[in-house]
Order: structure tokens, then C-alpha cells, then sequence
């Protein structure tokens, strides 16, 4: 991986004197700047958070006891998938394209991603995408109720809701093919000179690699629910068990999109923690070519296993053996990464600002949701615990205790770079601690629920499982409301505070911090050459 | 260990129109694939053994996969 020399400026303010663009709103409709666009990724995927997660926390107060208390069954199954809908398609994925459309160009010694206007495109191609499937909510019949997963014969007999989910995904989908095709070619054609392949960050290479998986499975995902619409509109009966169909046909396809897609989501996290843990160990990143082999044998065997996700559908036994031991396989290029951080810390000279914090957070939390996720890879108990609150514990501790804290780690890592200013580090710890102990007040008490049998997507439950459910109500609204914290944490780091050098981090060694903070609107207009 | 210097300022139009011209055609390609999969992925629903459209599905996105992925590696 490239370094830098600590005095070394690139890219600086006089640049700024070619930033002629809109004023106001148009500034923002019309941008083709990746700083612009990012910045607008990352409001957005924040938004959708808050969205996503008053959904979750009227899941949670319905929850709170046995019985009916404030939703109706029929409206608390169409929260447990908008939610889910939400979360993946507007929120966690779209966050990562905005750290991607922010950094890339900067950690490569690009102006700009490869195409502005495709770029603008593909961020405005997202909003009207979300208000469709809120407003699903509120056409005859409500919002899609069969879960993310959009199982048939469920999907094929919904509303007009459901319709507009598959618009908003095929929209979003569109969106994330796009910004993938950006992303790519920006990688492959505007590094800056001597920035070969295995010396660009482990960020570029996390997202050249997501980017390629979305390529993959995004028109897989776009065909499966294309077919859905026809076999509800069209008279087809590709999933139609009625007309001949295959309903399990569905599953397939979808998990032939969703494993990878929790990689999609995880290895741009993954990206982020590798520039965080050697900056604040002032170390370099132990094993960077094994990373990035590791990153590649995580992406490849993610399309091998998505039957994992289907073990009680009757496949056959030598199928439902092989997937389990591709799922335990995955272990060993994860296992390399988690090492690798690790020996990354071994003797560093460790200090715990807000971006340390959370990925210490995130390597210990994600490590337990790996760990689960090996436990449901093992075909008996995961006979024995499908569709429980063990997988809701399990995905939530790799979703949000993975990527969401890698999100905010990064955000605290480069909001100097991005405003200019440092941002409070009281307010910050303050978010990282009650975040952490929310969070597992919330989800952990979900595995011994999921162990004692309570079911996933019911707004009503047995008496037993009232005291853990309680407990984990409370951690929701406590990790919900510690989200506050971050949303002033970064409202006051962009209206001011102290000013930020251009590397605020000592340890920081990638090419952003030769930029003067803020960076300026066109960066290396003048290639910085890589030796 | 690698170094970070100043570029010197370049200002070759012939370059930027091969830039360019490099970045149509790795973008024009991955549209190509993308929609590749899209419509090659329906089509092959209509091939009744599900196993074998499954396969046909599977193994085209994997030999992408690799052979995206795996040509970066040794760079």
C-alpha cells in the first residue's frame, strides 16, 4: 500500500478558484462533483437509518409485551419488511457509496469518478425509489408483508404495494449498477501514475471488489422480481405453484443475490476498518496482499452458498452438505482479515479516538455475529433455529454491529477531511459507548430467545418470552435514541470547531491527507504521481 | 515503501480523448454484462431442468467473478 511523507501538499487551494457551480438547490440537482454526490449518498442513507429505525422501534414497542398493544398483524408484517427493504436498499447500501463516491478518487489521485453525470443519475434515481416504497404503505392493500425475501405465493398474491416494491427495486437496482459501472472504471482507469493495483488502499480495493459483485447479482435480482411482476400482471407462472411454477425456484434466485449481498454490504465496512485500525496503531497493515486475496476469496465463495439460507426446503443431502462446508469455508478468508487487524494492533502505538472506538467495537461485535453465523451454518441447529430470533440476533450483529459501526467509524475518520474541522471527540466517545452497550442490550438477549424457540415476524408471542423481549425493546430505543448523539456530533463538526490540518492523524499514511482540509472542490486536478 | 510527489502539470488533449475514450468502452462493457445477466437469466427459465439454468446462471457469474477479480491480483 502507497504512503506519504507527512509535509506533503497536493492538490491545494488555488484549485478552488475553477469550483464554479450552482448556488442553493440547483448546486445539488444539477452536481456532477463526487463530493457533492457523496455528501448526498450519506444524508440520504442517514435519513432512510432514521426511517428504517422508527420502523424498528414500533416493531419493538409492539414487542415490548405479549399481545396486541399498537399495530395491527397485518401492518407489523409490512414494518418487518420495509424495514428490512429499507435498512439494506436505503441506508446501508446507498452509505457505502457515499464513503465511496467521497474517498475513491481522493485515495487514488483521481479529480472525480469517471462519469459526473452518471454519477448524478444514479444518486437522483434514489430518492423517488424510497418515497415509492413508503407510499406503498398507502395504496389498497399496504406495503409489501412477505418479508424482504419477497417469498412466493405470498408476493404473488399481494396488493398493488407490492407492485411498487418492485419498482423501487428495479429502480434502486439500476442505481446500484451504475454507481457500480462508476466505480470500476474510475478504479481501473484514473489512478493516479504509479498507483499500481496492490499499492491502492484497502478501501479501493474493498469497493472494486463489491462493485464487481454488484454487477453480478444486481441483474439477478432485477430478473427475479421482473418475473414475480409477470407471473402477478402477465399470466406467467415462472414461481406460480398453481400454474405449474416453482415457488422454491424463487428462493433460489433470491439467495443466489442476498448471500453476496451481505457481503456487498460488509466488505466496504471491511474497507474502512483496514484504513482506520493501522492509522490509529500507527502501524502498517499487517499482510495487505493476504487482505486483499482474502477480500477476493470472501466475494467468490459468497456466490457458493446461499442454499445455507434454505436448509428446511427439502434439499438433498449431499447439496445441503456441500453448502454447509462452503459456509464454513468462508470462515477461513474472514478468519485472515480479523487476524490481520489484529496483528495490525500487536505492539502499535494504540490511541482510542471516536474511529478506533468503533472499529474495536465493530472487530469484537462482528466476530460474534461471524461466529453465529457458523453456528446456523451447521445444518442440525440450523434445523433447529430457522426463522427464530437467533437470525434476527445473528444478521443484526453483522449488519449493524458490522457495517453501521464501520460507517460511523469512518464518518469520525474523515469528517475532518470533509469539513474542515475536528469534530468533538467528548460527544463522540459518549455516542461510541452507549451506541455499543444499547446495541447489545438490544441484540443479544435475541439469541436466547431465538434458542428457546420464539419466531421471527410475529407481532404476538408466549408468555416466557416476555422478560428478554423487554430488555431488548429497551436496548432499542436506547441505541435509537444514542443516534441522536451522532446526528449533533456532525451537525457541529460542519458548523465549526477547532480547525483541522490536513492529516489531523498521525498515523493516517493514504493520499487524502496530502489534500488541505476541507478538501477542495476539484482535488488533484494535477495528478499526484505515486513512487 | 512507496512516495507520494507533485505531478507535473500535463496538458494533452490526445491523452484525455484516450482517457476517455478508455473509460466509454470498460463502462460500455460492464453495461454489456450487467444486461447480460439480466436477460440471459430469464431466458434461462425457460429450459425446463431447473439444474441445468441454474448451473448455466451460476457458472457464467462465476467465471466473471474470477476472471474480473483474478486478472487485478498479480498487478
Amino acid at each position: 500500500m502507497s504512503t506519504i511523507p507527512h509535509d506533503v501538499i497536493v492538490g491545494g487551494l488555488p484549485h478552488d478558484e475553477h469550483a464554479h457551480h450552482p448556488r442553493g438547490i440547483m448546486r445539488w440537482i444539477t452536481t456532477t462533483n463526487h463530493k457533492d454526490i457523496g455528501t448526498m449518498y450519506l444524508w440520504f442513507s442517514f435519513t432512510m437509518f432514521l426511517v428504517g429505525g422508527m420502523m424498528a422501534l414500533t416493531i419493538r414497542s409492539e414487542l415490548f409485551q405479549p399481545g396486541l398493544q399498537i399495530v395491527e398483524p397485518e401492518f407489523f408484517n409490512e414494518l418487518t419488511t420495509l424495514h428490512g427493504l429499507i435498512m439494506i436498499f436505503g441506508a446501508l447500501m446507498p452509505g457505502a457509496v457515499g464513503f465511496a463516491n467521497w474517498m475513491i478518487p481522493m485515495q487514488i489521485g483521481a479529480p472525480d469518478m469517471a462519469f459526473g453525470r452518471l454519477n448524478n443519475w444514479s444518486f437522483w434515481l434514489l430518492p423517488p425509489a424510497a418515497i415509492m416504497l413508503l407510499l406503498s404503505m398507502f395504496v389498497p392493500g399496504g406495503a409489501a408483508a412477505g418479508g424482504w425475501s419477497l417469498y412466493p405465493p405470498l408476493t404473488v398474491q399481494e396488493g398493488m404495494g407490492m407492485d411498487l416494491t418492485i419498482f423501487a427495486i428495479h429502480i434502486m437496482g439500476a442505481s446500484s449498477i451504475m454507481g457500480s459501472i462508476n466505480i470500476i472504471t474510475t478504479i481501473l482507469n484514473l489512478r493516479a501514475p504509479g498507483m499500481t493495483m496492490m499499492k491502492m488502499p484497502l478501501f479501493c480495493w474493498s469497493w472494486l471488489i463489491t462493485a464487481y459483485m454488484l454487477i453480478a447479482v444486481m441483474p439477478v435480482l432485477a430478473g427475479a422480481v421482473t418475473m414475480l411482476l409477470t407471473d402477478r400482471h402477465f399470466g406467467t407462472s415462472f414461481f406460480n405453484a398453481a400454474g405449474g411454477g416453482d415457488p422454491i425456484l424463487f428462493q433460489h434466485v433470491f439467495w443466489f443475490f442476498g448471500h453476496p449481498e451481505v457481503y456487498i454490504i460488509i466488505l466496504p465496512a471491511f474497507g474502512i476498518i483496514s484504513e482506520i485500525i493501522p492509522t490509529f496503531s500507527r502501524k502498517p497493515l499487517f499482510g495487505y496482499a493476504s487482505m486483499v486475496y482474502a477480500l477476493a476469496a470472501i466475494a467468490i465463495l459468497s456466490f457458493l452458498v446461499w442454499a445455507h439460507h434454505m436448509f428446511t426446503t427439502g434439499l438433498p443431502t449431499a447439496g445441503i452438505l456441500f453448502y454447509m462446508y462452503a459456509t464454513m469455508l468462508i470462515a477461513v478468508p474472514t478468519g485472515v482479515k480479523v487476524f490481520n487487524w489484529l496483528a495490525t494492533m500487536w505492539k502499535g502505538s494504540i490511541t482510542l479516538e471516536a474511529p478506533m472506538l468503533f472499529a474495536l467495537g465493530f472487530l469484537f461485535l462482528f466476530v460474534i455475529g461471524g461466529f453465529t453465523g457458523l453456528v446456523l451454518g451447521i445444518v442440525p441447529i440450523d434445523v433447529s433455529v430457522h426463522d427464530t430470533y437467533y437470525v434476527v440476533a445473528h444478521f443484526h450483529y453483522v449488519m449493524v454491529a458490522g457495517t453501521l459501526f464501520a460507517f460511523f467509524g469512518g464518518t469520525y475518520y474523515w469528517l475532518p477531511k470533509w469539513t474542515g474541522h475536528m469534530y468533538d471527540e467528548t460527544i463522540a466517545d459518549w455516542h461510541f459507548w452507549l451506541s455499543f452497550i444499547f446495541f447489545n442490550v438490544a441484540f443479544f438477549p435475541m439469541h436466547f430467545l431465538g434458542l428457546a424457540g420464539m419466531p421471527r415476524r410475529v407481532p404476538d408471542y408466549a408468555q416466557q418470552f416476555t422478560d428478554w423481549n423487554m430488555v431488548s425493546t429497551i436496548g432499542a430505543f436506547g441505541f435509537g435514541l444514542s443516534q441522536l448523539i451522532f446526528l449533533t456530533a456532525v451537525v457541529k463538526c460542519i458548523r465549526g470547531g477547532a480547525p483541522a490540518p490536513a492529516k489531523p492523524w498521525e498515523g493516517a499514511t493514504t493520499l487524502e491527507w496530502t489534500l488541505p482540509s476541507p478538501a477542495p472542490y476539484h482535488s488533484f486536478e494535477t495528478p499526484p504521481v505515486v513512487k | 515503501m512507496a512516495n507520494v510527489t507533485l505531478g507535473e502539470m500535463t496538458n494533452d488533449p490526445q491523452r484525455d480523448a484516450r482517457l476517455r475514450a478508455a473509460n466509454r468502452r470498460t463502462g460500455l462493457i460492464l453495461l454489456a454484462i450487467s444486461l447480460l445477466f439480466f436477460f440471459g437469466f430469464i431466458v434461462t427459465r425457460f429450459i425446463t431442468n431447473e439444474a441445468v439454468s441454474i448451473a448455466i446462471v451460476g457458472g457464467a457469474v462465476l467465471l466473471y467473478l474470477l476472471v474480473a477479480i483474478g486478472r487485478h491480483l498479480r498487478k
